[in-house]
C-alpha cells in the first residue's frame, strides 16, 4: 500500500534519527522558575541553579522569576542562539501548563520540539511540601538532576504528514448509517455503504410509530433512504459483510463479500415471482407476523426494491424464473468480493432485540404460549399494511384480547442473565404501544408491570401522563412467571404490586415483553476484524464515554448509534452525526498529522517471540513471516506497553527506552549505585 | 462413583416412622432391578434442609457430612427416596467436594466425633432420576408385570430440582422426567395449574406456622380437584404426608370431602413390578384406602 | 489559591487518621520513586500540588506514558539505585488511555510482590495503585498508602540499603 509521505518541514537542522545524535554533543540549558513566591517561597531556587550549573553537559543554568512570560521565553531563545543550547530544560510548573510554550519556542529557533524537557518543580515539589523547606530544596535537586538526565539524551520526534484516502466506509444501512453516510457525503467524501440485510433502514423501518409525537418511521426516514440510495456519492451494496481490514487511520483497504441476490437489477419489482413462488417461510422482518416466499421482497416500500431469493428455502421450482416478465432471475448469481479502499471507517452495526427464550418462567416460544410476544412483533402487527390490517390479534386463536400485560426490563436489569444496564428506551415504547392499544379498543385492559418507569427528556414525562389518563395501569413488581391453566389455556401473569403489598395474578390474553437492546449477532468477529474493542455488555468500546462517544479505541475507526450502547432513534441521529464530523475531518483536510513517537525493532537483541503484538491494545504491530515486528506508525499510540512485554529489550520506545528511563530514575533515586552488578 | 449397582440406602426420618410401605417397595423394585441394597448403619436425620439449615449452616454441613462419610466407607452411592434428605445429602455433597476450606473446617469438626473424614468419593442419588434416567422408560419396559390404565397428578416436590445449577438433573420450569417414566406404566400425568407450587410442608413451612402450611396445602388441592386424577403421585414422603394429612384436615375443618389415595413413586413401580397390592400399604394411608389399583397382566412371550 | 473550609476538613481529617509512624521509620525513607502514567497519574499529582495537598517529600514522581509501560526493569533499576521503594499509580480501571494498561501493570506487580517474597524481602517495597486525574485526594492518599506500607516493610526487613 503506497502512502505518500512528508516530513513537516519545521527544523532547518536536525533531520532525526538516532545515528544523528551520536554525533551532536548535547548542550543543556537549565531553568529555574521562581514562579514568584509560587516556588521560591519553599525551594531556594538558587541553590538549585547552582547545582544544576555543575551537571555534565549543562552549558547554562540559570533562575528567572517568570519563566512562562515574554522576556523569560527569550531567555530561553537567547541560549540557543547564542550558547548553542540544543536540549532545555525548564523547572517550572506542569507540563500540562506550559510545556508546550517552551516546547515552541525551541521549535521557533529551529530545535525538534521534542528536545525540551519539563520539570514539574511546582505541584510537585513546592506546592506540596510547604513546610519543609530544605527537604523540598533537595527534591528540586533531584528532580532536576533527573530531568537534566532525560535532556541529555532526548532524540528529535519528526512529524510526519500522511496523506489520506478520500473515502469513507460506513458499516450498517439502519438509521444511524444512513445519517453518517449521508452526512459524509454532503461533504463531498465518495462513501461505500454496506449493509448485511437485503434491505437498508434497520429497526427503525419495522416500526409503527416513533415517540413522542406517534410519527410513522416510514414517512420519517424516507427522504434520508431515498436520499441515500440516489446520491452521486454513495455507492450502496447490500447482503454485503466486511470480511477483512488492513491498514491504519487515513488508510484503510477493506475487503467485503456481497452474497448474490439471484435477482438482477433490472428487476421491476412487479412482485409476479413471489405471487407464484410455493414456499412460505416465516418472514423474519416482520417478526414471524407474517409469511414470505422464497423469492420476496422484505417490505412493499423496501429498498432496494430489487427482490431477493432465500436459497436455503427455495426448491428451485423455477416458477419465478419463468414468470418473470423481464427474465430478472438468474440463480448462477455468486457471490462478490470487493476492496474498497478507504480513509475512514465507521461503524453503524444498530443492535438485536434481546431473545426472551433464555427466560424460562416467560415461556417465550414454547408451546402453548403462542400469545407470549415481545413488543417488536406488536409493532409490526400495528403497523399499516400488516397480516392482521393494523389490530391486535392474539396469535393462536386471532381474537382481539381482552386483556393485554406488558412486562418490562426483559433482559435487562437482569443479573441472571447478565444484562444489568437499563436500555432506556424500553419504557419509553411500551409506554408508547400501551397507549396505542388502550385507544384503539377502549374495553380492553392494558396493564404494564414495571420496576422503575424512566421516560426522561422532553415530552416524555407527557407521554406516560397521557397513557394513565387513557387508563394504562401500571402496576410496580417484576413478573415471576407467565402460568398457562393446563385446562383452559388461559394465562395468567404472576406479579406482585409492591405499592400495595398484594400478590396478583393477572389476566392476560396476551403478554407483551419489552425486550432489551443488546449487541448486533456477529458483532465479535467484526469487532476483532477492525481491532476495535468491546464493553463487557457486548457493544463496542467508545474511546471515552464523556469526550468521544463516538470514537472507537483504533484511529480512525468511529461508532455511530446503538453499536456503541443502547440509545433511541433521536440520539442515534445525533450520535451519527458527530461520527461523520469526526471521520471526515481528515479526509476533508487531505491528510493526517502525526508524531512519530512510536517504538524501534533492535534486531539484534530480537527473539521473535511475538509478545509485543500479543500486549499492543493498538495492534499496531504486525509480526511478519521471519518472525520480526513490523511497527504500524500510524496507528502506534505510543503508549509503551511493548516494552516491558519484551524479554530481551529489544523494542524500545522513541524517548522512553529503558536506558533513558534508567537515566531518570538514577537521579530521582539519590543517585549512585549501591550494588555493583547495577 | 462407588461400586456398580450398589446403592447405601439413606432412610430418612419419615418413612421409616410414618410409611414403612415405601421403604419395602423400593427394596423391592430395586433388588428386582439387580441392585443391591446395603442398609446404612448409625445414619441419622439427613439434617432437614429447610430447618436445620436455616439455624445453623455449617453445623448442618457436619451432621449431613457425617452421612456421606457412612456410605464412604461402604464404598457405596447413597440412594434416597425423599427430596428432602437428597436436596441436604446431594447439595453438601458437591458443596463439600468443591469447597476445600469448608471441607477442611468440616473435616476438623468430624473428627471430634468420631473416625469420619469426608473424603468425597461418592454420588447422592434420588429413586425418581435413578428410575427416570438410568433405569429409564426403556429399562423398566422387561419388568413390567402390570400395566395400569390410570391418570395420575404428577407432583415433583421443591427439593429435587432445584436449584438447577446444583441438582443437574432437569430445568425446573418445565420437568417431563417423572411423565416420561410412567407412562410406560401406563399412568398419563394430567396437567393441573400451578402444578410445580410446593406442596406447604417442606423449609419450616409446617414446623413454623401450620395455617400457613395448610393455606398453601388447599390452593394446590383445589387445582387437583379440577382436574379428578385417580390418584396423586409424589415422590417426597414429606409432601406424601402432607398430602395424607393435609386432605383429612381440610375434610374436617374446610368442609372438603377429598379422598385422592396418595402414591409415592416406589409403590407405584413396585405394584407394577409385581409386588401384591396389600404390601402397597394404601390400607395403612389415611386416604384412598378402599383404592384398587388394578390394571391388566402383560403376558410376557417366551424367548424363542 | 487557598484551601476551602470543606477541602481543610477533609485534608485534615484524612491526615490525622495516619498510622503513626516513628521518626526513626520515617527518617529512613529518603527516596520514593512514584512511576505515574501521564493520564491520570500525574494528572492527579498535579492537581493534588494544585490544592497545595501535603505529603512526605521523599515521594518523587517520574512520569511514564502508561503504567503499562514500567516494566521490572524499571523497578529493579530504582530499588537498586537508592530507592528505598517504589510504586505506580495509573488510571483508574475502565478509563486506561490505553485500554488496558493499568491492568497489565497490576499484574506484573502481582508477580515482582511474589518475587519478593521468595527472595525473602517483604513484599510492601512495591505497589500499585490507581488515581483519578480530578481528583488530588486520591493520589495523596495512595502517598500516604506508600509510605505506611514501607513503614511495615522497614520495621520488618530493615531498608533495601541495609539489608542488601
Amino acid at each position: 500500500m503506497t502512502v505518500k509521505e512528508e516530513k513537516v518541514k519545521d527544523t532547518n537542522e536536525v533531520q532525526g534519527g538516532a545515528e544523528e545524535i551520536k554525533e551532536d554533543e548535547p548542550r543543556i540549558g537549565v531553568f529555574v522558575c521562581h514562579c514568584g513566591h509560587n516556588i521560591a517561597g519553599t525551594v531556594d531556587v538558587a541553590e538549585v541553579a547552582e547545582y544544576a550549573k555543575d551537571l555534565p553537559n549543562v552549558v547554562k543554568a540559570e533562575h528567572y522569576m517568570f519563566m512562562c512570560s515574554k522576556p523569560g521565553v527569550q531567555m530561553v531563545k537567547d541560549s540557543i542562539k547564542e550558547l548553542g543550547v540544543n536540549r532545555t530544560v525548564v523547572a517550572s510548573c506542569s507540563k500540562n501548563q506550559h510545556g508546550r510554550t517552551f516546547a515552541n519556542a525551541i521549535q521557533e529557533m529551529g530545535l525538534n520540539k521534542h528536545r525540551h524537557q519539563q520539570v514539574n518543580v511546582r505541584e510537585f515539589d513546592s506546592w506540596v511540601h510547604q513546610k519543609e523547606k530544605d527537604k523540598a530544596t533537595q527534591k528540586a535537586k533531584r528532580l532536576v538532576e533527573a530531568g537534566v538526565n532525560r535532556a541529555r539524551k532526548l532524540e528529535d520526534v519528526e512529524t510526519r504528514r500522511v496523506s489520506t484516502t478520500k473515502a469513507a466506509l460506513v458499516i450498517g444501512a439502519g438509521i444511524a448509517g444512513l445519517r453518517a453516510a449521508h452526512d459524509l457525503a454532503e461533504l463531498g467524501i465518495p462513501v461505500y455503504l454496506i449493509e448485511r440485510e437485503s434491505t437498508i433502514g434497520g429497526h427503525m423501518t419495522q416500526l409503527n410509530k416513533t415517540f413522542p409525537t406517534l410519527e410513522c418511521p416510514q414517512c420519517s426516514i424516507s427522504p434520508l433512504t431515498n436520499g441515500v440510495a440516489n446520491h452521486p456519492l454513495i455507492e450502496l451494496y447490500t447482503n454485503a459483510q466486511v470480511k477483512e481490514v488492513e491498514g491504519s487511520m487515513g488508510n484503510f483497504e477493506v475487503e467485503v463479500e456481497i452474497k448474490p441476490r439471484y435477482v438482477k437489477d433490472n428487476c421491476t419489482s412487479c412482485g409476479e415471482c413471489a405471487a407464484h413462488c410455493p414456499v412460505e417461510v416465516p418472514s423474519e422482518w416482520d417478526k414471524g407476523m407474517s409469511i414470505r416466499h422464497a423469492i420476496y421482497k422484505a417490505y412493499p416500500q423496501a429498498i432496494p426494491a430489487t427482490y431477493v431469493r432465500d436459497k436455503k428455502n427455495c426448491i428451485e421450482c423455477n416458477t419465478c424464473i419463468n414468470i418473470c416478465p423481464v427474465q430478472a432471475i438468474d440463480f448462477s448469481m455468486q457471490p462478490e468480493t470487493k476492496r474498497f479502499k478507504v480513509g475512514s471507517i465507521v461503524v453503524a452495526a444498530g443492535y438485536d432485540e434481546y431473545d426472551p427464550s433464555e427466560i424460562e418462567p416467560y415461556h417465550y416460544k414454547q408451546e402453548g404460549y403462542e400469545n407470549v410476544i415481545t413488543q417488536l412483533q406488536i409493532e409490526r402487527m400495528l403497523a399499516p399494511g400488516s397480516l392482521t390490517n393494523s389490530q391486535v390479534l392474539r396469535p393462536s386463536d386471532a381474537k382481539i384480547p381482552k386483556n393485554v400485560v406488558m412486562i418490562q426490563c426483559v433482559g435487562s436489569r437482569n443479573d441472571q442473565v447478565g444484562n444489568q444496564y437499563c436500555t432506556g428506551v424500553c419504557c419509553k415504547f411500551a409506554i408508547k404501544n400501551a397507549r396505542i392499544i388502550k385507544e384503539m379498543y377502549p374495553d380492553t385492559n392494558v396493564t404494564i408491570c414495571y420496576i422503575d418507569v424512566r421516560t426522561p427528556g422532553l415530552n416524555f414525562e407527557e407521554l406516560y401522563k397521557s397513557a394513565q389518563e387513557v387508563g394504562v395501569r401500571f402496576i410496580r413488581g417484576r413478573p415471576s412467571e407467565i402460568l398457562r391453566d393446563p385446562i383452559f389455556g388461559e394465562l395468567r401473569v404472576i406479579v406482585e404490586d409492591t405499592l400495595s403489598q398484594t400478590p396478583l395474578k393477572l389476566k392476560a390474553d396476551l403478554v407483551v415483553l419489552s425486550s432489551a437492546m443488546v449487541p448486533p449477532e456477529g458483532i465479535g468477529p467484526l469487532g476483532s476484524k477492525l481491532h476495535v474493542l468491546r464493553s463487557k455488555e457486548g457493544f463496542l468500546k467508545e474511546f471515552h464515554i464523556k469526550m468521544n462517544p463516538t470514537l472507537s479505541s483504533k484511529g480512525g475507526i468511529f461508532l455511530a448509534g446503538a453499536i456503541q450502547g443502547p440509545k433511541d432513534i433521536s440520539e442515534s441521529v445525533s450520535h451519527a452525526g458527530n461520527a461523520a464530523a469526526l471521520a471526515s475531518a481528515p479526509l476533508v483536510k487531505g491528510y493526517i498529522e502525526k508524531e512519530m513517537l512510536v517504538p524501534s525493532v533492535d534486531l539484534d537483541l530480537c527473539v521473535r517471540c511475538g509478545l509485543c503484538k500479543t500486549v499492543c491494545a493498538s495492534a499496531a504491530i504486525e509480526i511478519n513471516n521471519d518472525g520480526i515486528p513490523i511497527i504500524n506508525e500510524i496507528a502506534c499510540k505510543s503508549c509503551g506497553m511493548c516494552m516491558p512485554a519484551c524479554p530481551t529489550g529489544a523494542i524500545q520506545l522513541l524517548n522512553f527506552s529503558d536506558q533513558q528511563l534508567l537515566d531518570e530514575i538514577i537521579a530521582v533515586s539519590g543517585g549512585g549505585a549501591i550494588c555493583e552488578n547495577e | 462413583m462407588g461400586k456398580e449397582k450398589t446403592f447405601a440406602f439413606f432412610l430418612g426420618c419419615i418413612m421409616p416412622n410414618r410409611y414403612p410401605a415405601i421403604e419395602k417397595a423400593t427394596k423391592f423394585v430395586m433388588e428386582k432391578l439387580g441392585y443391591e441394597i446395603l442398609d446404612m448403619e448409625r445414619a441419622t436425620c439427613c439434617p432437614a434442609p429447610g430447618v436445620f439449615r436455616s439455624f445453623n449452616k455449617f453445623d448442618w454441613m457436619v451432621a449431613a457430612a457425617r452421612n456421606l462419610c457412612i456410605a464412604e466407607k461402604m464404598d457405596a452411592d447413597i440412594l434416597t427416596v425423599c427430596n428432602g434428605c437428597f436436596g441436604t445429602l446431594q447439595e453438601v455433597n458437591k458443596h463439600l467436594k468443591e469447597n476445600e476450606e469448608h471441607r477442611e473446617k468440616v473435616n476438623e469438626k468430624l473428627k471430634l466425633i468420631g473416625n469420619y473424614e469426608f473424603k468425597g468419593t461418592i454420588n447422592v442419588r434420588h429413586v425418581a432420576e435413578v428410575l427416570g434416567y438410568e433405569v429409564g422408560p426403556w429399562g423398566i419396559e422387561d419388568h413390567i408385570i402390570r400395566k395400569l390404565n390410570a391418570k395420575a397428578a404428577v407432583h415433583y416436590g421443591c427439593h429435587f430440582l432445584k436449584p438447577t445449577r446444583i441438582r443437574e438433573i432437569e430445568s425446573s420450569e418445565g420437568p417431563t422426567i417423572i411423565e416420561e417414566f410412567v407412562e410406560v406404566l401406563g399412568i398419563e400425568s394430567v396437567r393441573f395449574k400451578e402444578q410445580l407450587t410446593c406442596c406447604g410442608a417442606g423449609g419450616g413451612v409446617k414446623a413454623y406456622s401450620g395455617d400457613a402450611s395448610m393455606t398453601i396445602f388447599a390452593e394446590k388441592m383445589k387445582n387437583i380437584d379440577e382436574v379428578k386424577p385417580d390418584f396423586i403421585l409424589d415422590i417426597c414422603p414429606f409432601c406424601h404426608l402432607q398430602f395424607e394429612t393435609g386432605q383429612d384436615y381440610l375434610n374436617k375443618n374446610k368442609s372438603c370431602n377429598y379422598d385422592y389415595p396418595v402414591i409415592h413413586l416406589s409403590q407405584l413401580v413396585a405394584y407394577c413390578m409385581g409386588m401384591d397390592q396389600e404390601f402397597v400399604g394404601l390400607q395403612y394411608q389415611l386416604m384412598g384406602k378402599d383404592y384398587i389399583f388394578g390394571g391388566e397382566e402383560i403376558k410376557k412371550e417366551e424367548a424363542v | 489559591m487557598k484551601l476551602s473550609p470543606y477541602q481543610a476538613e477533609v485534608l485534615f481529617a484524612k491526615m490525622s487518621e495516619c498510622e503513626y509512624i516513628e521518626p526513626e521509620v520515617l527518617e529512613k525513607m529518603e527516596n520514593i520513586v512514584v512511576f505515574m502514567c501521564n493520564e491520570c497519574g500525574q494528572g492527579s499529582a498535579n492537581t493534588a500540588g494544585v490544592a497545595r495537598m501535603a505529603y512526605n517529600p521523599a515521594i518523587r514522581i517520574v512520569r511514564v506514558q502508561c503504567t503499562g509501560q514500567v516494566g521490572p526493569t524499571q523497578i529493579m533499576d530504582a530499588l537498586s539505585n537508592g530507592a528505598d521503594g517504589v510504586a505506580c499509580v495509573g488510571c483508574c480501571l475502565g478509563a486506561c488511555h490505553f485500554f488496558n494498561g493499568n491492568i497489565l501493570s497490576m499484574h506484573r506487580i502481582k508477580l515482582m510482590k511474589k518475587l519478593f517474597k521468595e527472595l525473602g524481602y517483604s513484599d510492601q517495597f512495591v505497589n500499585q495503585y490507581t488515581s483519578r486525574a480530578a481528583e488530588g485526594e486520591t493520589a495523596v492518599g495512595d502517598f500516604k498508602d506508600i509510605v505506611e506500607r514501607l513503614a511495615t516493610a522497614i520495621r520488618e526487613e530493615g531498608t533495601l540499603k541495609d539489608g542488601c
